[in-house]
């Protein structure tokens, strides 16, 4: 079958396949090539098979900890959402809130939140309550900063219009700020949620006896390379599920945001 | 000008004050929350060591941030010449950015040891990102005018790439680093807290064993003042450098 005979989709189809699919597959030889010829300890880099093969093998105990750091992942993040929502319209409406506290959230935003677990140790324990704590303080900035940005960015001529109509400037930040902010909102989901999963498998890490996190660690500090990369895939796996679930959303829910660029 | 100054000041006031004020009417432990005044108190009694961990964990987060800077720049500008390079790395490029990095530092430890150095390359495999997808938008917006012009006095790709692309990249690819710097600092703690025997970091996780909430609040202090000031640092640069993208707001 020749080149010629595709059809223009098809060719942007295979256009668009292809080029990733090489670098894959320049990776999976590398990678290859280092454990085969190479020789790199196993200890350092395990065999791509048997990645694989543990993958399938503990695919029991790896499902259960991936739901345990998902469920985590979902409640700290519908928190933070709606902490987050709440904050950028507080921010996004009145003046005074943006000058009192948008410093404030500035500063808050230098911290590095994951480096506040062990406080959330001592006053809330062990396991799912600071993981879903950490998860909540990593998920509302990226919200709240866009919910915010995309109320004070309404267009003027309409605020214009419903104001020479007799509106107020609730019913402005109702008709209009809201509609407006909502593609905001949608395309922050995604820094979000990935926010979250990062809270969660750091709190895992250092304050838990189960999750990916704390098995991520455990296979490290037991020498069982093979297990780790698998948790690390699954990790990965995690968070692309989680980017490409809100990327279907922004695309379903706000597409009318898109109209005028596509 | 003195209102943008004033307003949050009096806020950081009034959240220091109420903080005290609930602290000390509810008598509560320090192991629940400590005050204001015993986290300043401790900062100043513990302020050499503290002082000793900040600079090993800024040192960190300059070498993660300046490798992060190199490595985002270099494959933001191969991404943005080369269409092909583009196609083949930006899904890779998305799914390293869902990847949680904190989950990658185990077998950083493995690969490289205690202390330094996985706290340089987890910090490194956050801050590279941001810089990178902000190179590649900047060289992808280019005036198309200015192209055009260029392209009908006989410029050929690269001469546009460097002379066109790369300047308009540069508001980008400053801006990105305000996200960047304080995403170094992150991945240095996260490290540290895992695998060092120094650092903010550690000093965090020790405290915590120890149940010393006053130094664990001190240490978050001493954390926010070194993001706070490579934001500041980062913010500066943006403007001392790219005052120009701005002039038309």
């Amino acid at each position: 079958m020749g080149w010629r005979r595709l059809s223009t989709a098809q060719r942007d189809t295979i256009g668009r396949l292809l080029p990733p699919l090489v670098a894959v597959a320049i990776v999976v030889v590398g990678w290859e090539f280092a454990t085969q010829v190479a020789r790199v300890p196993a200890l350092l880099l395990p065999d791509l098979r048997d990645v694989a093969s543990t993958l399938w093998e503990s695919r029991q105990s790896i499902l259960g900890h991936a739901l345990v750091t998902l469920q985590r992942t979902a409640v700290g993040l519908a928190v933070g959402i709606i902490v987050g929502v709440s904050l950028g319209l507080a921010v996004g409406y009145s003046a005074i809130i943006y000058a009192a506290i948008y410093p404030l959230l500035t500063a808050f935003y230098c911290i590095p939140k994951q480096a506040l677990v062990p406080i959330f140790v001592v006053w809330v324990g062990f396991g799912t309550p600071p993981a879903i704590i950490t998860a909540v303080i990593t998920a509302f900035f990226p919200v709240m900063v866009n919910v915010a940005t995309g109320v004070s960015t309404i267009n003027p001529d309409l605020a214009d219009l419903l104001k020479s109509f007799g509106g107020s400037k609730k019913q402005i930040f109702l008709k209009v700020g809201i509609p407006t902010s909502l593609p905001y909102f949608f395309s922050s989901l995604r820094v979000s949620g990935i926010s979250a999963l990062i809270g969660v498998v750091v709190s895992e890490m250092i304050a838990s006896r189960e999750g990916v996190g704390y098995m991520v660690l455990m296979a490290g500090v037991e020498f069982r390379t093979p297990l780790l990369f698998a948790y690390v895939v699954t990790s990965a796996l995690l968070g692309i599920a989680i980017y490409a679930l809100f990327t279907v959303a922004d695309r379903r829910l706000a597409w009318w945001a898109y109209r005028g660029n596509r | 000008m003195r209102t943008t100054i004033l307003g949050p000041l009096l806020a950081l006031l009034a959240v220091i004050v109420a903080w005290e004020a609930v602290v000390s009417a509810l008598r509560l432990p320090p192991q629940v929350l400590p005050g204001p005044s015993l986290v300043l108190t401790t900062l100043w009694m513990a302020r050499a060591p503290i002082l000793e961990h900040s600079a090993v964990t800024l040192l960190r987060t300059l070498v993660g941030f300046g490798l992060g800077i190199v490595v985002g720049v270099g494959l933001g500008l191969a991404i943005g010449y080369w269409r092909i390079v583009n196609a083949a790395l930006s899904p890779l490029v998305t799914a390293f950015y869902c990847l949680p990095k904190a989950a990658v530092v185990p077998i950083f430890l493995l690969w490289v040891g205690l202390g330094t150095r996985p706290a340089v390359l987890t910090s490194l495999s956050i801050a590279f990102f941001p810089i990178l997808v902000n190179v590649v938008t900047g060289l992808s917006t280019i005036d198309p005018d200015l192209a055009d012009l260029f392209r009908s006095f006989g410029g050929r790709k690269r001469q546009i790439f460097w002379k066109v692309g790369l300047p308009g990249s540069l508001p980008y690819f400053f801006a990105s680093l305000r996200v960047a710097g304080p995403s170094a600092l992150v991945g240095v703690v996260i490290a540290e807290m895992l695998a060092a025997s120094n650092g903010l970091g550690y000093v965090m996780l020790l405290a915590g064993s120890n149940f010393n909430m006053g130094l664990m609040f001190a240490v978050v202090l001493m954390m926010a003042a070194l993001g706070g000031l490579t934001y500041v640092a980062c913010a500066y640069a943006d403007r001392k450098f790219a005052w120009w993208a701005y002039r038309a707001k």
